[in-house]
């Protein structure tokens, strides 16, 4: 982001500047490298995002023509308390679950990066989970969380702990669902090994020299040189988190007493339940608004905190 | 995805089966409804309908596979009916996809959602159709007089039904026998049930080990629905296109009453959390820890591998009345099909010839009584299979038809009910909550 | 610490080899514990795959069903005959795999090296592609592909793939853009053109993003049943995951739990292959090999 910046302060309003041939020739690979993304934007997805944020304004049922409301079901959405209570679950789910995430996945990540027998197999259990499809998945989390069989309440009880009814409990629903997120973090484990992978071994043999400490190691190095990934799994998770679908529909369906009842829940109840698809398109345009604002906030502090190599020397 | 949201009440409230139909022949039908939709060469008149069912699972998926194969064997040269199957979740979404891309299939099977299609006109009168084939309507052969709530505009069948589904009572014979307690019959009352239940219960609190009776589908509004009408209430003022829901009419909060009294006061049936507790993931009397239950008719196949000797019922009278519930399978045609006539004579079929192949299937129970009440059917069946089936003459649909039905289940009814069975509100607040918030969303209008 | 104590030889515990040994085992155990948590699950898979009807419902839970019921994988496969539709679904997994591999790291490329106008705009904008929920655009989606008449063909979910996917594209141009600009400046000065500096540089040495890429692509599309349900309807095209969705009953006819547990553990097999045999790329030392190659 903080480039384009750059190039509108280079040139200014209304003026067409002389370009260098080497630089003509920059900006024409550019778009050649981008041409693929920039025909399927054109192609396969501005349309349809484009005919949703229309829809936004109308009322329809997917089975006939829509008709335009104008305002009315963005003004009716202010007034929804379940759309309220949906937004209080997603934002709690996210401010727990996304820095949560990424401890448990960078952890996971330095530990399977290190020459421990079996990594190989150890790093595929890890990554496993991610795996299974959805149609076993339900029965498997209302298995693990059934209140006196689930493994989770056997493995509390073993430690002297009467675990809760987590899924019929309205306090406790949306921690299991926390928890079963948990289970599937070997997506964002795997970025990280995979950036782990770049992080130079130069680096850390010259620290040792130096002496430094296993913590100063972590501290100095290895979290700066994967912060583009952590940098990555943010922007994701947010997204993703905001987005959270699958858990919650198949684990409680928005149960017990709406407690689980995430945004995109409620608003996919609004669209193929109810067959209200323009207020579903109205209320995926506010969420959209709130994911953008995020994303855009962790882009903008992103120099504060991501190293790039590539742009130790554009800085120098 | 698998139990989309999940709760029992959800699923099996969405879920109504039947069936139907009856019907006449097609070349008496072709007259009244004009589109003869043959785009092929004038010789080559051969009809493709386009056929779309919802999955239920490999084995009664293949029935169904064999089916459209037998029709298109019978019909050589003149239908062909090309039939898919999705899973739940998509069925629903590929046929609303298809109504938007203006290329909607000929005919599909129905459930609730389909009331919102007729609502919104892309459903297809069949009453010409029926009109044509009289012996679909043989008063001998189908309980015709329960037709009337498919004639969505009061006087023309919108669907046709080929098979029902019925509310029943099971119960599990070894337990009631070491109890020394009878099998309940036709007979057997809401007081025998509360004395037996009071003997069949081992145990107190978070220590019971065997329950009497399980409320089962009584959880369900369509459930509890049937003791409110045998109290004399109804949750609506009608079922096609209810104008009003009248919950806290006193019958209706009696009868929630009751059945929270059953859970919380008496404790003679188990909360959820103490089902869940002593049978995760399954039903108590499927796990031979509850001796009676309340259930569907399509939980008959699930039961057939338990490991302990079981009978069916009727629901038991509340005194001297009985008014279950049932629900039909059937098919329902576009308005837009190219080929109507092809599309009904496949419903028509399915409701007529068809329908010993169902009952030796085991998978539904078929509408015509011939078959219904064939030894085939008999087979393998639960000793008081026959009575529990004779009892859709004193039944009442288990659904209510409104284009706003689904927002009116999720949003009103599953919430407050939840509440209740909960034990956190009264039956007398959860039916103010339920009227007011019902209310709302059916002054919306359609 | 006085004169006597340095003198004598550290105890091995203390070394750096010592140290680096108590390292190792203590992250294993902690592995190892991990591991077992998230492997639970997938006992519980196999072993209700391998029991009766009866076992599936019994009280307490039956952890080892004895004698175990091998007979429900042969019905698993007798019921949906996964070989049947492997070739659906390895098909349609290698055109996404090639496609997304090959516009992915391209546009990667152009957007974490180049700076031109708009290119930043246009970042922006497929970022923000993935933050409208898919509810909401679906039903213009069909209508497209519909209006394409790609609608019962395998078009709608290969040919995107060939056009980007802002989830990878971002995921690459993070990689991108920690690789030392240097190396590219001096491929540049020996004559080579964009093209050939990101391919014979820029790929060799992002070999674990690229590896992670396809791991990711495969799984995701080998699990996808969402989009060929609604993109095909015919039963000839079914791919694996669709044919498991078959498995899951409907609001009235259960599961039954035992096949489908069985034939979801058989489904598992590709991918998991798949994740080891890419384990290659994953070795630390590539970046350097790259390098020096």
């Amino acid at each position: 982001m903080a480039e384009i910046v750059k190039e509108a302060h280079l040139y200014p309003r209304g003026v067409r500047p002389r370009l260098s041939r080497w630089r003509r020739r920059e900006i024409l690979d550019a778009y050649l490298f981008i041409s693929p993304t920039v025909i399927g934007l054109l192609v396969f997805l501005l349309g349809p995002i484009i005919a949703s944020a229309v829809l936004s304004f109308t009322d329809y049922d997917i089975l006939t023509a829509p008709a335009w409301v104008g305002l009315d079901n963005y003004i009716q959405l202010f007034q929804d308390g379940l759309f309220w209570q949906a937004l209080r679950v997603s934002v709690i789910y996210s401010v727990i679950s996304v820095p949560l995430g990424l401890a448990l996945s960078l952890g996971a990540a330095l530990l399977l990066n290190q020459k421990i027998r079996g990594v190989a197999i150890l790093r595929s259990i890890y990554y496993m989970p991610t795996i299974i499809s959805g149609v076993a998945v339900a029965m498997l989390w209302r298995w693990l969380f059934n209140a006196q069989f689930g493994m989770v309440n056997i493995l509390l009880g073993k430690i002297g702990i009467r675990g809760p009814m987590w899924l019929t409990d309205e306090r406790w629903a949306l921690t299991a669902i926390i928890i079963a997120s948990f289970w599937g973090l070997g997506g964002a484990m795997l970025i990280y090994l995979a950036g782990l992978q770049g992080i130079p071994s130069e680096l850390y043999e010259a620290a040792e020299i130096d002496g430094a400490t296993e913590q100063a190691k972590f501290r100095y190095i290895t979290l700066p040189m994967i912060s583009h990934v952590t940098f990555f799994n943010l922007v994701l998770g947010i997204i993703g988190a905001l987005q959270l679908f699958t858990d919650a529909y198949v684990m409680t369906g928005g149960g017990p007493n709406n407690a689980t009842l995430f945004l995109s829940l409620y608003l996919y109840r609004q669209a193929f339940l109810y067959l209200k698809m323009g207020y579903a398109s109205a209320m995926a345009w506010v969420l959209f608004a709130i994911v953008l604002i995020l994303t855009l906030l962790v882009f903008k502090s992103s120099p504060m905190w991501v190293y790039y190599e590539s742009e130790r020397r554009r800085a120098a | 995805m698998f139990t989309p949201l999940s709760r029992r009440e959800f699923l099996k409230s969405t879920a109504a089966g039947a069936m139907l139909l009856a019907t006449g022949s097609l070349a008496s039908c072709a007259a009244p409804l004009a589109p003869t939709a043959q785009d092929g060469a004038p010789g080559a008149a051969v009809q493709v309908v386009r056929a779309l069912m919802w999955s239920n699972g490999p084995i009664i998926d293949d029935n169904f596979k064999k089916r459209a194969a037998d029709f298109n064997e019978l019909h050589k040269g003149a239908i062909e009916i090309n039939l898919q199957l999705l899973p739940w979740d998509q069925y629903w979404s590929k046929i609303d996809l298809s109504y938007a891309a203006r290329d909607p299939y000929d005919i599909y099977f129905w459930d609730i959602q389909a009331y919102g299609h007729y609502k919104a006109g892309l459903l297809r009168n069949l009453q010409p159709f029926v009109d044509a084939a009289p012996e679909l309507m043989d008063p001998e052969q189908y309980p015709v007089a329960l037709y009337d709530v498919w004639r969505f505009d009061g006087e023309n069948l919108y669907a046709l039904p080929e098979n029902f589904q019925i509310l029943a009572f099971y119960y599990n014979k070894d337990l009631l026998d070491q109890a020394g307690l009878p099998y309940p019959d036709e007979n057997y009352t809401w007081d025998a049930l509360i004395e037996a239940s009071k003997q069949l219960k081992q145990g107190e609190g978070d220590q019971v080990t065997q329950w009497g009776f399980d409320l089962g589908d009584l959880h369900a509004w369509w459930g509890a629905q049937t003791l409110a009408w045998a109290m004399g209430g109804a949750f609506f003022d009608r079922i096609v296109e209810p104008t009003r829901m009248q919950m806290s009419d006193p019958p209706n909060v009696q009868a929630l009453q009751f059945l929270q009294d059953l859970l919380w006061k008496d404790n003679l049936a188990p909360t959820f959390s103490q089902a869940e507790f002593l049978a995760p993931g399954t039903s108590l009397f499927q796990a031979g820890k509850a001796a009676m239950l309340v259930a569907g008719s399509w939980s008959l196949s699930g039961y057939k591998d338990v490991a302990f000797n079981w009978g069916i019922a009727p629901l038991p009278k509340w005194i001297d009345t009985r008014v279950p519930a049932f629900w039909f399978g059937g098919w329902v045609i576009t308005r837009d099909s190219k080929a109507p006539e092809g599309a009904f004579e496949f419903a028509r079929w399915s409701a007529t010839d068809y329908q010993q192949t169902m009952a030796v299937n085991h998978d539904w129970i078929p509408l015509r009584k011939e078959a219904r009440e064939s030894a085939a059917m008999f087979e393998g069946m639960p000793d008081g299979f026959d009575i529990t089936l004779a009892s859709i003459f004193e039944a009442r649909l288990g659904d209510v038809y409104h284009s706003r039905s689904q927002e009116l289940l999720n949003e009103a009814i599953f919430p407050n009910l939840e509440q209740l069975w909960a034990n956190k509100i009264t039956a007398a607040q959860a039916a103010a909550q339920m009227d007011e918030k019902g209310n709302q969303i059916l002054q919306k209008g359609a | 610490m006085n004169a006597t104590q340095r003198h004598r030889p550290l105890p091995f515990w203390r070394t750096k080899r010592g140290q680096e040994r108590i390292r190792l085992t203590l992250s294993t155990v902690i592995a190892l514990l991990g591991a077992s948590l998230l492997i639970l699950p997938f006992y519980w898979m196999i072993s209700t795959a391998l029991k009766t009807p009866a076992q599936v419902f019994a009280l307490p839970p039956v952890w080892f069903p004895i004698p175990p019921q091998f007979g429900n994988f042969v019905e698993a496969v007798t019921l949906i005959p996964m070989h049947l539709y492997a070739f659906n679904t390895f098909f349609i997994v290698f055109m996404v795999m090639i496609g997304t591999l090959l516009s992915c790291s391209l546009s990667a490329y152009g957007f974490a090296r180049f700076r031109a106008p708009g290119l930043d705009f246009i970042f922006l904008v497929l970022l923000a592609t993935m933050m409208l929920p898919g509810a909401v655009t679906l039903v213009p989606t069909y209508l497209l592909f519909n209006a394409l008449g790609w609608v019962n063909t395998f078009l709608p979910l290969i040919v995107p793939a060939y056009f980007g996917s802002a989830f990878f594209i971002f995921l690459m141009r993070q990689f991108y853009l920690t690789i030392p600009i240097d190396l590219e400046d001096a491929a540049k000065i020996d004559g080579a053109n964009s093209f050939q500096i990101y391919w014979r540089i820029m790929l060799p040495l992002s070999k674990p993003v690229l590896a992670t890429v396809a791991v990711f692509t495969f799984v995701w599309t080998y699990n996808d049943f969402f989009s060929p349900l609604i993109y095909l309807t015919d039963e000839a095209h079914r791919t694996i995951a669709v044919a498991l969705s078959y498995f899951q009953g409907s609001p009235r006819v259960g599961p039954q739990m035992h096949i489908l547990m069985a034939a979801a553990a058989i489904s598992l097999a590709p991918p998991l292959v798949l994740f080891i045999a890419a384990q290659r790329y994953f070795v630390r030392g590539i970046v350097t090999t790259g390098i020096r190659g």
